[in-house]
């Protein structure tokens, strides 16, 4: 009987985390959720006054006070149900790290004055 | 002659206790000194708006300073060569609330920065500087909300894996990366406040 490999090579084996890689796949996806509520509202703000008085919540920092609501009510309402709905599932934390980092690049430019200025003019344009 | 208790205490190897004391003490003996024979307050100015402002600045330094020592570790973590995984967690931790914090008193003191005959209407009005307040201003708010989900992220995975992330390079990564652009977007805020208030301060 060969007692030298009982199981599958260390080298093959998955990773001991304490737990599924579900929760951080979840809190990565509920931060970029976050994030692109506030990029889009900023944008839809810039293309609709309308919009932009209604998210006006405070007259002291003007529609920036509803943009943050949008990232913050994006984020944190997300986070919980991502985070139950994936918990217990082991993710491959690589792909999702990778779309990750796509996201954040992608929210960042579209917090760009000129890049949103401009998306919000075709917009109004069209 | 040999004093018996001083050679002993010149042996001895300093406690972290009493390096951290002896260190604290000798910054508030220079900071009451400096208080009490000079105009310090002129510094910071008189005026509510000013004080709130010093806040906002010395948060943004304090989370920069936390950061900046979160980052190295960080990156200890991502090439799996870290050893102070605890400081890790807790300067991680510290950066979230050092963010959320200054977070908070950027909105409060945005409300001077928007209000009549503040720098936002100087810029505005200014032939040449609209783009500060336009292109500068605009992402310098945005891009410093990026940081809290940054150091958050970072800082849940952190206290919620432990130490066991060190085994997957993957979950380094993920629980170190963020931590380095919540940095890179701080620091994006952090030079465009500080050149901004140069040109127009809230008074």
């Amino acid at each position: 009987m060969d007692v030298a490999h009982p199981t599958a090579p260390a080298a093959e084996a998955p990773a001991a985390l304490k737990f599924p890689t579900g929760a951080i796949v979840a809190a990565l996806l509920a931060a970029w959720i976050g994030l692109m509520a506030l990029a889009i509202s900023n944008i839809a703000a810039d293309v609709d006054n309308g919009f932009k008085t209604a998210i006006t919540l405070n007259a002291g920092i003007g529609p920036y006070s509803g943009k943050e609501l949008f990232m913050f009510v994006g984020w944190f309402v997300s986070w919980p149900v991502l985070h139950f709905a994936l918990r217990k599932r082991d993710l491959k934390v690589k792909k999702w790290f990778a779309a990750f980092l796509a996201g954040v690049l992608v929210a960042v430019l579209l917090m760009w004055p000129p890049i949103f200025g401009a998306i919000a003019a075709a917009i109004q344009g069209g | 002659m040999e004093v018996p208790i001083v050679s002993r205490l010149m042996r001895m190897e300093p406690s972290l206790a009493v390096l951290l004391v002896v260190t604290i003490g000798a910054v508030a003996i220079v900071g009451f000194v400096a208080v009490v024979t000079t105009p310090v307050g002129m510094l910071v100015g008189d005026s509510f708006w000013e004080y709130v402002s010093a806040f906002h600045g010395l948060g943004a330094t304090v989370f920069l300073v936390g950061s900046t020592i979160a980052v190295y570790l960080a990156w200890r973590l991502y090439v799996g060569e870290i050893r102070a995984f605890k400081d890790l967690k807790v300067m991680a931790a510290f950066s979230t609330v050092m963010s959320a914090f200054t977070i908070g008193f950027g909105n409060w003191i945005y409300m001077a920065y928007r209000s009549t005959g503040g720098p936002r209407s100087y810029f505005l009005e200014t032939p040449g500087l609209e783009a500060i307040h336009d292109t500068f201003f605009e992402f310098k708010e945005f891009i410093a909300l990026f940081t809290l989900p940054m150091f958050l992220v970072s800082t849940f995975i952190l206290w919620r894996y432990g130490d066991s992330l060190v085994k997957s390079k993957e979950a380094r990564a993920a629980a170190s990366v963020p931590l380095l652009l919540g940095w890179v977007f701080l620091i994006m805020a952090y030079t465009l406040g500080a050149a901004i208030t140069k040109l127009r301060g809230v008074g």
